[in-house]
């Protein structure tokens, strides 16, 4: 078959589409987590392998090579995402909130959770969400974010703690949507 | 190395806290690409990935988009190029041309139309309402279409010219002079403004004509078979009773010569208007023929287009014409 994608064949890679793609959006669901990116990536790798099916050499490396298509753009998503504030908002919110999400079928996707936090903080006063921002996002210290808004640091703790509760609730109203949308 | 292949499970099964979290970024940021490279692959090769969470029909839409940018067919996509090109440049260019066009018809619209004649000359015109206007020789007339036809009809005249007004009564006519305002409805009749003449006249054939002298408001209404003549100089209006068939006489006709000469013209003059014409120029010109047109009606007018072709000027006493070298 490898023989066959060599030669051109359509039909070929088709059917390593239908072999491997799934594993490779798995794959790199683990570390992506965004549905988003790794749909950008699946793509690209079978582009990219229908580009270069000149120098595939055999069968067994066609797993490896599908790796070494796949790497680059996972690799500086994965760090991306890592150091990410909103993905930390997701991570922390679901430690702390007493929604029940440790059950993994309930569990809410980062792209929605994106998504419903950039809705939610429209909720805020301006104030709050440059505060928010600052803090959470930008990681500023409560120092600097009090500098940098001639507030005082108590007033930002203040603040923060507001918004931070306004967007949980927030939160939590839409993740109620969003479950029942899940179960249907 | 323990430590991070904990954090890294953990992250894997969405199991970390926060604070882990942290750790994890750290962690990872002193590992190169080549040692995340290695781990992963590690992984990859492994035969334990489920796989049962992956929507097939994004995986569907994911490979339509594949095969889009792989497989479309050469021989029709440089025509694509091609065409996706051409309406790129036509695309703007014809907004362009139709904004540039639709000024242009604009600006057309707003300018002023005027009809006018030479000395000799006549013209019929119809106006955007359907009205019927005979230009008598050097007379002007000028009028706006963008605003002609909507509240009023409004033209400038000077001159002499034959009216047929359409009728429409709620926009009324207007002919505006140097001395006069005419106001109709729906008339015919002849009017005759030149500002170089110390009377202007009107003859009525038909409808209702109302004169206002510009100079002192006075406003007369005139009805058909009258004529209204008005002094420049007095601002007097008079209204006198007329016989309808000398309205516009000089509608009725012209002496039309063609390769005439120049003895004949001079006969032809003459008993048209009986009058006697004396030449008192030995000039070579007369020998020329003449091909124009003189009117029947206006003899200093006749005298003057001949004068003009000749080269000779005439003076008109009563009902003696001298035609004499023109300097």
């Amino acid at each position: 078959m490898v023989r066959q994608l060599k030669n051109g064949s359509r039909t070929a890679f088709n059917t390593i589409y239908d072999m491997y793609a799934a594993r490779v959006y798995a794959f790199c669901f683990q570390y992506i987590k965004s549905r988003q990116d790794v749909e950008e990536i699946v793509e690209d790798v079978f582009i990219k392998l229908w580009q270069n099916k000149n120098t595939i050499r055999n069968e067994n490396s066609l797993q490896a090579l599908l790796f070494i298509m796949a790497k680059g753009l996972l690799i500086d998503t994965y760090r991306a995402r890592l150091n990410e504030p909103e993905y930390e908002e997701y991570v922390s919110y679901f430690n702390e909130s007493s929604f029940s999400v440790q059950d993994t079928s309930k569990k809410i996707e980062y792209d929605d959770f994106c998504r419903e936090l950039q809705r939610a903080m429209k909720k805020l006063s301006d104030t709050q969400r440059h505060i928010f921002s600052a803090c959470k996002l930008q990681q500023l210290s409560n120092k600097e974010v009090a500098d940098k808004y001639a507030l005082n640091e108590q007033t930002v703790k203040n603040q923060l703690s507001l918004s931070l509760k306004i967007l949980r609730e927030e939160l939590k109203n839409s993740w109620i949507w969003i479950v029942i949308l899940l179960n249907c | 190395m323990i430590m991070l292949n904990i954090l890294e499970e953990k992250y894997i099964q969405n199991k970390l806290t926060a604070e882990e979290l942290k750790q994890l970024r750290h962690e990872v940021q002193q590992l190169s690409d080549e040692s995340i490279s290695t781990r992963m692959q590690a992984r990859w090769m492994a035969n334990d990935i489920d796989t049962s969470d992956v929507p097939v029909s994004r995986l569907d839409q994911i490979k339509k988009r594949i095969d889009a940018s792989s497989f479309s067919s050469n021989s029709y996509s440089w025509l694509r190029r091609t065409a996706q090109i051409a309406a790129a440049i036509i695309i703007p260019v014809l907004i362009i041309t139709s904004f540039y066009l639709y000024r242009e018809n604009k600006n057309l619209g707003t300018n002023e139309m005027i009809v006018s004649t030479n000395i000799g000359e006549r013209a019929n015109i119809t106006l955007p309402d359907g009205t019927h206007v005979t230009l008598n020789s050097e007379s002007k007339l000028k009028y706006a279409p963008q605003t002609f036809n909507k509240s009023e009809r409004l033209i400038h005249f000077e001159g002499e010219a034959y009216f047929d007004v359409k009728k429409n009564h709620d926009i009324p006519f207007l002919i505006r002079t140097t001395d006069v305002q005419i106001k109709v409805v729906g008339t015919k009749f002849n009017l005759s403004a030149r500002d170089k003449n110390p009377v202007a006249e009107l003859v009525l054939e038909e409808g209702k004509v109302l004169f206002t002298s510009l100079s002192s408001k006075e406003c007369r209404e005139i009805s058909p078979n009258q004529k209204v003549t008005l002094d420049k100089k007095t601002g007097v209006i008079t209204i006198t009773n007329m016989n309808t068939q000398s309205i516009s006489p000089w509608r009725k006709g012209d002496l039309v010569f063609h390769n005439a000469r120049f003895t004949d013209i001079i006969h032809t003059i003459e008993s048209n208007y009986g009058v006697s014409i004396n030449i008192t120029s030995n000039s070579a010109i007369q020998k020329d023929l003449f091909s124009g047109t003189v009117p029947t009606n206006n003899i200093s007018e006749a005298m003057e287009i001949i004068g003009k072709a000749y080269h000779l000027t005439p003076t008109i006493v009563n009902k003696n014409v001298t035609l004499s070298e023109s300097y």
